[in-house]
């Protein structure tokens, strides 16, 4: 289904100077004479129009906002995972390496301390027996 | 007094459907813009810039407009045509 974007102008017609005049307070309030009458617009929307007919009117916006919130991510994971993924998998791996090495290290560390207290133990049985 | 155009846009399909309701309660988008113009003007423009515009406008059409003859005046004024 085609979604219609398709804008439409209303035209007001004005006293050219007092336009000009309100032009010019309006912008010392920092504000529009188009920015106000776009408010006024919605305003008349919201008052005149149904919200059940507003909902359907603005269903293509919805659509619209989903379509982009779900190609978003897929353009996300296309291009820019595989190389966090290589980059990740390439530290993982090292880290994985380092952690192996450290744990293997430790592990004969821990052997090399058994051996010895139970060493030590050997001889101070042996010391106790042979006493 | 020289007129200025305001142009506002929004989605025609919500336009349309603007049109359609405010039809149906009489009521014309263009006159409801150019009203909420109006109260705009009221409200930012302070009164006495609105006073000296307005007497502005109104000397300036009184200059333009020719002038008519004066009543009192014999039927031979009332007849020719006016020469400004």
């Amino acid at each position: 289904m085609s979604v219609s974007t398709e804008k439409a102008t209303l035209q007001v017609t004005f006293p050219k100077e007092k336009l000009d005049a309100l032009r010019f307070y309006m912008s010392e309030k920092e504000l529009t004479v188009e920015g106000e009458l776009q408010k006024h617009i919605s305003s008349i929307y919201e008052k005149y129009v149904p919200s059940a007919t507003r909902r359907y009117l603005e269903r293509n916006d919805n659509e619209q906002e989903n379509q982009t919130e779900i190609t978003a991510p897929i353009s996300e994971s296309s291009s820019v995972t595989p190389r966090t993924t290589s980059n990740r998998g390439r530290r993982r791996t090292e880290r994985v390496q380092s952690e192996q090495a450290e744990v293997s290290t430790e592990t004969t560390n821990a052997e090399e301390i058994e051996e010895s207290t139970e060493q030590t133990e050997g001889e101070s049985q042996r010391m106790v027996m042979s006493m | 007094m020289k007129k200025d155009t305001i142009s506002v846009s929004l989605e025609a399909e919500k336009l349309r459907a603007i049109k359609k309701y405010m039809e149906k309660k009489e009521i014309d988008v263009q006159d409801e813009l150019a009203e909420q113009l109006q109260k705009l003007y009221e409200k930012y423009v302070p009164a006495n810039v609105r006073e000296y515009i307005d007497e502005k406008n109104e000397e300036e059409s009184r200059a333009k407009t020719p002038r008519k003859p004066a009543k009192n005046t014999g039927a031979a004024t009332s007849t020719s045509t006016p020469q400004e």
